[in-house]
């Protein structure tokens, strides 16, 4: 079960609302390679996770993600809050405001909106440790061009905290990886895990 | 009112407890995958005990963080203390 706690993961003051930045954050809510993406993909991957430390660690990594979904809707709504229908206009926000107001929807920068088939529970565990890997460097990629973007130091920072945790995951999932695959037979050339045919 | 003369120290305080949350919850990952590793473990130890009593502190001078530190014989603060997305964690 969860319990929340009643606090973000990183501090978030921004003084100044920016709608133009605010819609490109957006694609960290609910975009390809977003947050709410991340957290479902681990803690929906759990069940089949054999190994029960790896599968512990999908879960303490899917509880911090739920943290960056909050940090990030923090940073969209602090980016759009009291904005004037002129300044909604003027930042090209009114597609989005006419079906949300100003409401925090998960979809990505373009406007697509999100879908569990922006990732996969593969259901074998060097498989779905193999795109955890992947997964985090496209999240950290996506962090690299919003941060290209940001002027305003009051968003770069919490930005680059989240950066910074994509760097932290990609190491541990890289050693579960390792963990998963050394308890395979030495004569598995091809480090598969056979988890569906040797059931227990 | 305690809370309005006192944002310093709720600041300070709540500063403090996301640095020490935040190296207790580093070190579980890194110990998820290195549970042999004494010197992380007594860091562990350290930083847990320290987040623990500040959060403690947190919930008896302003408002719980979390449900565990509820005392139900105080008034009933759980979901009217600060939002943190409007600002209740500086």
């Amino acid at each position: 079960m969860f319990q929340y706690e009643k606090r973000l993961q990183f501090p978030v003051n921004i003084k100044e609302p920016n709608p133009k930045l605010a819609q490109v954050i957006m694609s960290q809510f609910g975009g390809p390679d977003g947050e709410v993406g991340a957290s479902m993909r681990y803690l929906s991957q759990r069940f089949s996770m054999t190994d029960k430390r790896v599968a512990g660690l999908l879960t303490d990594i899917g509880c911090e993600e739920l943290s960056h979904v909050e940090l990030v809707c923090t940073i969209i709504h602090q980016l759009t809050k009291n904005l004037t229908p002129e300044q909604i206009e003027q930042a090209g926000l009114e597609k989005y405001y006419v079906d949300h107001t100003l409401g925090i929807w998960p979809q990505a920068a373009g406007g697509t909106p999100f879908t569990s088939a922006e990732f996969q529970v593969n259901g074998d565990p060097i498989t779905d440790l193999s795109e955890d890997l992947a997964a985090e460097q496209k999240a950290r990629n996506t962090y690299d061009n919003i941060l290209r973007l940001i002027k305003d130091n009051d968003v770069a920072e919490p930005i680059r905290f989240l950066r910074e945790r994509e760097l932290v995951h990609y190491q541990r999932f890289g050693e579960a990886l390792r963990m998963v695959t050394d308890q395979l037979d030495s004569k598995n050339y091809y480090a598969y895990n056979p988890s569906f045919d040797i059931r227990k | 009112m305690e809370q309005m003369v006192d944002m310093n120290y709720r600041n300070k305080l709540i500063k403090e407890i996301s640095v020490l949350s935040f190296a207790v919850y580093d070190l579980n990952l890194f110990l998820d995958t290195h549970p042999h590793d004494m010197e992380a473990r007594a860091y562990f130890a350290e930083y847990n005990k320290a987040l623990i009593q500040k959060e403690k502190e947190f919930a008896m001078r302003y408002n719980p963080l979390m449900q565990t530190y509820c005392d139900g014989n105080k008034d009933w603060c759980w979901n009217t203390a600060p939002l943190p997305w409007e600002g209740g964690c500086r």
